[in-house]
């Protein structure tokens, strides 16, 4: 809800001739328009004008109103006022650019370059289609010079200001989990996922997220800044690497600087609550994920090292399968499955455990008797980066050339 | 053969089918593109934009048509060029992301690839920057392109991607393939995808993991950053920036699937660092590569001893080592970098104040 004044006006988008949810209202001189969904209402002074946004058929130039609007696009700019013959002769000027922003100019209120889109010019008004959808609560500067018109018409230039109700958002996105979820991370981790509970901008981690140490202090250089984007498709979720230099043994950053985590110490990952989320709302608050530092993992992932437990026949109880160490929580949603021996992979539900050691399988359709196997796509990793049959870890080249390069290992199992 | 391996880096390649690539996707001219994100952007020597969508997981071959020449030649400065953009978009400067700024090879107008918004729901835009400090809004409505798509991650079960995302971090033309270079959110590896171009509906592409060594180690999967087609005695080369930052070079013959080639790391560039930006330029009758990083701002270096370099094996006690190369202190805050002509080079740098600023530079 708006306030401009005591007094209350409110035009309802059916009224306007708008489509439903739209409210638009105006003023003459010095003026704000805004447009919100009902039910909201606004409150407006007695100054106000309502100017019905219909589809004008009249022929006559009456004064310059100008509003915001919906159309197919989004909201736009609306100028009504002109008669038929000045919107007829705007359909047949073909005016370039500058002089479209001579004649309607829209602008980021504070800025001076107009806001890039189309003109169109239809039965009942002109209208500004910005090339981009306006921004809710952000103000824009209108300015419309009738002296510009291809006829010119003698009369003072219109100016107001137009703003989308701004939706109300406080702060309410929260980090919702680390991945490694455990509280002891080997020293040479390579790579942390942050779960968050709602949609986040686009900003990396740079300056936000932090390695601290047992003092309290921060951990210099030890988290890798990419220009790159490291968010899911949703923003949900964002990774972050620590710099793999320092992480691998033998690497000069290594060797001037050591491993950011030393085994044994304890540290805390904080996240601090300036990240903003997708409505540029910071963080509900600073959150932090406390760990010791464990021994460096350094072996390849060998399947053939993992416990299964394999469900009774008929049943739709989980495929467990147990890992020695804890492996990457995002690679364990697709880089393990189930098939049916000589079969395609079976549809069914995936769980990780906190601590990420423990993955079951819930399939869709009932188990049967017979043989099945787990499918372990080679690039699955743990949080270290060490592979299936490729630990991070390499001395000499001659070692990786004599690793099995198969894009997937299988482990059968029998249902009984 | 273990000694004279530590003696060189290595590169081993090999056919990541699990992850098959899609078919090329051949788009008629009745619509123009439809991106979902934007950015980075290359050039081909012929105009042809390639611009990566990554939320698509797609590459487009834009004919920018009379877009690339209806202004102005060449590119004026732009003081903050970042708050100009904001405000054509109708937008705070807060509100964009610049992803990549690239030169037309003939007009030479700057073109800037911007994502507006935060989140999710952030929308692409490209714009042109001509001669005269005009900025235009390019129009995909009727552009003529084809793209093609990445490669699928692969997966056990084809239930998409799930949280796994892969970012284009640089590509280029090279011997009639375009070669791209990518990080995911997930895997650790370094890739390298090349597809022929122009895009048919029957090369597939392979895709290719690189490894790389330095003192003794293999370094594996460091994500290629940035890199550039070069020629070393003779050889067509790739010369590839990787994070914390190593500088290697590799034949372009050895792009094919499924076998193992021996490449070089001639230089070291530090750690905690990543490169944004590479090209090479000739000055003076000399060729140079001119790097920019996240850390450790602008570095020229002269190409006359990439044919000589020796491999860097042992340790460095010096914060860098390889070939020599100069920190060009003057091009602070450089985030964006191309080739502006044969004197200059064009830069989105943030000053102190936080303002970013469109500068044309002379090549140092």
């Amino acid at each position: 809800m708006r306030q401009w004044g005591n007094t209350t006006a409110c035009l309802r988008a059916r009224d306007a001739g708008l489509p439903a949810g739209v409210v638009a209202v105006t003023r003459p001189a010095k003026t704000s328009a805004c447009i919100a969904p009902l039910p909201h209402c606004l409150i407006a002074p007695l100054t106000i004008v309502v100017v019905i946004v219909s589809a004008c058929t009249s022929t006559p130039a009456g004064s310059i109103q100008i509003a915001l609007a919906e159309s197919a696009s989004g909201a736009a700019v609306r100028v009504t006022g002109l008669s038929s013959a000045e919107l007829s002769s705007l359909r047949r000027v073909g005016n370039n650019d500058d002089a479209w922003h001579a004649l309607l100019r829209v602008t980021v209120s504070g800025a001076d370059v107009p806001v890039a889109g189309r003109y169109v010019a239809n039965g009942a008004a002109l209208e500004f289609l910005p090339g981009f959808p306006l921004d809710p609560g952000r103000e824009y500067s209108v300015q419309f010079d009738p002296s510009r018109l291809p006829d010119p018409r003698p009369a003072p230039i219109v100016t107001t200001t137009v703003r989308l109700a701004a939706a109300a958002h406080v702060p309410s996105t929260v980090v919702t989990t680390l991945y490694p979820s455990g509280d002891v991370w080997p020293e040479n981790l390579l790579r942390f996922y942050i779960h968050f509970s709602a949609p986040m901008s686009r900003a990396s981690a740079g300056g936000i997220v932090r390695l601290v140490d047992d003092t309290g202090q921060e951990v210099a250089d030890a988290l890798l800044e990419l220009d790159v984007d490291l968010w899911n498709d949703d923003h949900t979720r964002y990774t972050v690497f620590f710099d793999p230099g320092r992480v691998k043994r033998g690497v000069r950053p290594n060797v001037e600087l050591g491993r950011a985590l030393q085994n044994g110490r304890r540290y805390a990952i904080v996240v601090d609550a300036a990240w903003k989320d997708a409505h540029g709302q910071p963080l509900k608050a600073t959150y932090r994920h406390e760990f010791r530092a464990g021994p460096p993992v350094e072996a390849a992932l060998n399947p053939r090292d993992w416990r299964l437990e394999p469900p009774a026949a008929g049943t739709r109880d989980p495929l467990v399968v147990t890992f020695p160490w804890p492996l990457d929580h995002g690679l364990l949603q697709r880089a393990v499955g189930v098939a049916r021996s000589g079969g395609g992979p079976l549809d069914g539900a995936i769980h990780v455990d906190p601590g990420e050691r423990r993955w079951s399988f819930v399939p869709q359709a009932p188990w049967q008797r017979g043989h099945y196997e787990l499918v372990v796509l080679t690039l699955l990793e743990d949080p270290s980066g060490n592979k299936v049959g490729r630990p991070f870890e390499i001395e000499a080249f001659e070692r990786q050339a004599e690793t099995p390069d198969a894009e997937r290992q299988v482990l059968g199992f029998q249902i009984k | 053969m273990r000694t004279s391996l530590k003696l060189t880096a290595v590169l081993a390649l090999a056919v990541a089918s699990a992850s098959a690539p899609a078919a090329a996707r051949l788009i008629g001219t009745s619509a123009g593109p439809a991106f979902t994100s934007i950015g980075p952007l290359a050039f081909a020597p012929d105009g042809t934009l390639f611009a990566a969508d990554r939320q698509a997981a797609s590459i487009l071959a834009l004919d920018l048509g009379s877009q690339a020449s209806s202004g102005t030649a060449g590119t004026k400065d732009i003081p903050a060029v970042d708050q100009k953009i904001a405000a054509m978009l109708g937008t705070a400067p807060a509100d964009i992301t610049i992803t990549d700024l690239a030169v037309h090879p003939q007009s030479k107008n700057s073109f800037v690839s911007v994502m507006r918004g935060q989140g999710p729901d952030a929308k692409p835009a490209l714009l042109r920057i001509d001669g005269a400090g005009k900025i235009d809004l390019v129009a995909f409505d009727n552009m003529k392109f084809t793209s093609v798509t990445l490669p699928n991650p692969a997966a056990v079960n084809a239930t998409g991607r799930g949280g796994r995302t892969s970012s284009v971090t640089d590509m280029a033309l090279v011997n009639g393939r375009l070669v791209v270079a990518g990080l995911s959110n997930e895997e650790f590896a370094s890739k390298l995808w090349s597809i022929a171009y122009p895009f048919t509906t029957t090369d597939r592409g392979a895709s290719v993991e690189i490894f790389h060594g330095n003192h003794g180690g293999l370094e594996t999967r460091a994500p290629v950053m940035a890199f550039v087609p070069y020629t070393v005695d003779n050889q067509p080369t790739i010369l590839a920036g990787y994070t914390c930052t190593p500088l290697v070079k590799f034949p372009i013959a050895s792009l094919k699937p499924g076998e193992k080639i021996v490449g070089t790391t001639i230089a070291e560039f530090g750690a905690g660092n990543s490169p944004l930006d590479l090209f090479l330029y000739k000055k003076d009758g000399k060729d140079f590569l001119l790097m920019s990083n996240s850390r450790h701002g602008v570095l020229k270096i002269s190409t006359a001893p990439f044919g000589t370099a020796q491999a860097i094996t042992a340790k460095v006690t010096t914060p860098t080592g390889g070939v020599p190369f100069e920190s060009i202190a003057s091009m602070a805050g450089v985030e964006q970098m191309d080739l502006l002509d044969a004197q200059r080079t064009i830069v989105i740098a943030r000053g102190q104040d936080g303002v970013r600023n469109l500068t044309a530079i002379i090549l140092p």
